[in-house]
């Protein structure tokens, strides 16, 4: 017996009712629940059946958000290494080695703090609004929830330049500092620019 | 003599299977072109006459945790009035359930090695 529309519906306020708030959570919960529901035992009422299924439903968004979240961070990581041994961004690191040195033998200490700043910040900036572009769309799925904290340990270089500021004065300190600032920030951008179009194509299907 | 042997429950067995939840899971879209998560726990089922009972507690944790290694793609179509998410291999998929079921096969090996010492030297 396969359910109606109606009850489709029912299955899907339900979890609306246990704030199962993202689109594509809900997808594949109803039609697990649905599958499930109509290969059981047919005198049972839909009602109970859910009801029955509260803790699976509860568990599935917590652990799915989890997932997601690490999952970006490992990601993240994974394209920082990937300037330390793939040719085409090693090329890019050792280019930025050479830059990063290059201006801060060039200029005074004040300058290059400037101009770490205004770089990190640019990047920032970009991400806050790759990550707030499409904010109608993103509010619906989990999956872009956790997008712009792939920025967070990014992030960390800019909010710390102040603390880090007695040690910044020391010039191998200083290189080392902004050569792995920029990298950590570049690497998270990639990704986040890669996640969000992987999820603006897969929202055309469930949006 | 047959126990059932449920994912996620108390019996002490079901641990010697915990392990295999992925490779299960990959073996099985291995050799389907995409399965959707309630499939894939009857398909289980099914192969297993009831032996193996994988919980939709254990598997969609599984399904997520692949996907976001890259090792699932997903594909969502209309299927009976509602949106169905069907998972497949990617091509790292692919790679990951070669070496898993190579890596199983020799742990097989290895325990009936071990079970019946007598045997493998004959």
């Amino acid at each position: 017996m396969k359910l109606s529309q109606k009850q489709i519906n029912q299955i899907d306020n339900y979890l609306i009712k246990l704030k199962v708030k993202y689109v594509d959570v809900r997808l594949e919960l109803i039609d697990h629940l649905a599958s499930d529901f109509e290969a059981s035992n047919k005198n049972q009422q839909l009602e109970d059946y859910l009801k029955s299924k509260i803790d699976f439903i509860q568990d599935f968004e917590k652990k799915r958000q989890k997932t997601i979240h690490w999952s970006y961070q490992r990601e993240m990581w994974r394209r920082l290494a990937m300037f330390f041994y793939m040719p085409n961004y090693m090329l890019f690191t050792i280019m930025l080695g050479f830059l990063v040195y290059w201006m801060q033998k060039l200029q005074p200490n004040k300058t290059s703090i400037i101009v770490i700043v205004v770089s990190l910040s640019t990047i920032h900036f970009w991400a806050l609004i790759a990550g707030y572009s499409h904010h109608k769309t993103f509010k619906k799925l989990q999956m872009a929830q956790p997008l712009y904290s792939i920025m967070a340990l990014p992030s960390l270089f800019l909010y710390s330049m102040g603390a880090a500021k007695p040690w910044l004065e020391n010039q191998y300190f200083f290189i080392t500092f902004w050569f792995f600032a920029v990298l950590f920030n570049i690497a998270g951008a990639i990704e986040l620019r890669n996640k969000k179009n992987k999820i603006l194509e897969y929202s055309k299907n469930i949006i | 003599m047959h126990k059932k042997i449920m994912y996620v429950c108390n019996m002490a067995n079901s641990k010697l299977y915990k392990g295999s939840l992925t490779t299960i899971i990959l073996k099985l879209l291995n050799e389907s072109e995409k399965m959707y998560g309630y499939e894939m726990t009857q398909k289980v089922k099914a192969i297993t006459k009831g032996e193996l009972n994988i919980t939709e507690g254990a598997l969609y944790p599984a399904l997520h945790k692949l996907e976001a290694e890259g090792l699932l793609d997903v594909e969502v179509k209309k299927v009976d009035n509602r949106l169905r998410k069907y998972y497949k291999l990617t091509e790292k998929g692919n790679k990951e359930t070669v070496s898993k079921l190579e890596e199983l096969k020799d742990y097989i090996k290895t325990m009936e090695t071990f079970m019946n010492p007598k045997l493998s030297l004959d």
